[in-house]
Order: C-alpha cells, then sequence, then structure tokens
C-alpha cells in the first residue's frame, strides 16, 4: 500500500502478491484493511487461486512459456514476449484478457476465439522502460469453453547481478 | 440563588450542545474499495502472481491509520 492515509476524494492501490511452492486443487486467503474509518465496520479482501503443477497436464488449453520473463537488454531496449497457447482438446475456447498491470505493459490477444487444433498468440509489450528493480507482476485471462475459468500467467523481471568491482592492483615495486 | 442555579444548566447545556454539532459537521471517514475479492484462477505451482485493489475515502473526513493484515 503506498499511502496510509488519505483526504477526501483521494484513493491508493493496494497490490497484493500470492504465491505457493505447493500444487494445490484451491487455495483461498484473506487480507483485513483496517483504518478509522467505523461505519462500514471490517474489511475484508478475499483472494483465490488454483496453484497446478508444471506442466498442468489436466488442462486441454495447452500454453506456454509458464512465466513471461524479462532480461534487461543492452542498452535498455525493450522486447516484447508471446505466450502460446495451443487449443488440443475438442470444444473452442473464448479467451478475454481480463487483468494485467496498464501502467507497464501492452497485452494483446492475436485471436479471441480459439478452435481446437488451432494456436493463438498473447503478447506482452512494455509501454516503458522497466523499472531496474525485481519486478513481480501477472497477466490473468478469463477462458471460456464448456466451463468458464481464469488462467493467471507470471511477468517476472529479476534485478541484473550487481558489477564486481575491478580487481584491486597492488603494486609490489613500492 | 435558585434562577443561578437555572442559568448555569442552560449555559452548559448550550455548551455541551455545541461540542455535539462540531463533532457532527468535522465529518467522517469512508473507505470504499473497488471490489470485495479477487480470483486468479489456475496459477503454475513456485510463481508470484499479484493484483492490484483501488481504496478510496468517500467520507467527509480524512482516512487515517490504513493497515493491511493477512487474515
Amino acid at each position: 500500500m503506498k499511502k496510509t492515509e488519505l483526504a477526501i476524494g483521494d484513493s491508493t492501490e493496494l497490490e497484493i502478491s500470492y504465491t505457493n511452492r505447493v500444487a494445490l486443487t484451491r487455495e483461498t486467503k484473506y487480507v483485513d484493511v483496517s483504518s478509522n474509518d467505523t461505519t462500514s465496520g471490517y474489511n475484508r479482501l478475499e483472494i483465490t487461486a488454483d496453484v497446478k503443477p508444471k506442466p498442468d497436464t489436466l488442462l486441454l488449453l495447452k500454453y506456454s512459456p509458464y512465466t513471461i520473463e524479462f532480461i534487461e537488454e543492452k542498452g535498455g531496449a525493450i522486447k516484447e514476449r508471446k505466450v502460446e497457447f495451443n487449443n488440443s482438446g475438442k470444444e473452442e475456447y473464448k479467451l478475454k484478457i481480463i487483468d494485467y498491470p496498464k501502467e507497464l505493459f501492452e497485452v494483446k490477444l492475436s485471436q479471441d476465439i480459439l478452435k481446437p487444433g488451432k494456436v493463438i498468440e498473447l503478447k506482452v509489450k512494455p509501454l516503458k522502460k522497466l523499472p531496474p528493480d525485481t519486478l513481480k507482476k501477472s497477466v490473468t485471462l478469463q477462458v471460456k469453453g464448456k466451463k468458464e475459468f481464469r488462467i493467471t500467467i507470471p511477468i517476472k523481471k529479476e534485478k541484473p547481478p550487481e558489477k564486481s568491482p575491478p580487481p584491486i592492483k597492488w603494486d609490489w615495486r613500492r | 440563588m435558585k434562577k443561578n442555579k437555572f442559568l448555569l444548566t442552560i449555559l452548559f447545556l448550550i455548551f455541551f450542545l455545541s461540542l455535539v454539532s462540531t463533532k457532527i459537521e468535522a465529518g467522517t471517514p469512508k473507505l470504499e474499495i473497488s471490489e470485495m475479492s479477487w480470483d486468479w484462477g489456475r496459477i503454475p505451482q513456485n510463481s508470484v502472481v499479484s493484483h492490484s485493489f483501488w481504496l478510496k475515502n468517500v467520507g467527509t473526513d480524512t482516512l487515517r491509520g490504513m493497515n493491511v493484515s493477512v487474515g
């Protein structure tokens, strides 16, 4: 949370990150937001995720890579990344992008209908030079087939390793 | 003597009511949250995903002491 105090009409962003090393069926966590607001009482946010193993063998909608990774290029060049969705099932899927960090990326689908046996691409393009620190964001898609479900793909950028200082030269002749 | 006591009571009442009305005029903070839940759906294990909620003060006084804890 960027602010702990809000003037009348002011707003702030509360970013919630989630991780789990173990594949589960479904996990729900709660986040409580407290303040001096006594009118609305308890503010409890509910976050849910289906942690799946890699590869997600039960899903007929295959996608690769599982994580969108940005690596700092020489001279600060920004390259877009692609995720390929492959329909290995017999039903048609309709895909829709529902959440991504709009201030950092442009995210587009090459098509929104994915027919059986076909492939479509999700393109993620940075809008500006990415912050120098580690970045952990994600893009969420709503998928409509016979059943409706969501897929979230992490977006990652690691902090580049710090350059080690040049070795100290010692002149023994002194 | 009785008259003085009555006047004092009236003055005290006026003072008390003015205090109460000042408190009402000062307003109350009110927190509004963009949504109360979020579902990421299927996520790959060993990865980090994120989502942003937006918090807004729609009240009539400053919202203070905002704090977040995992329940």
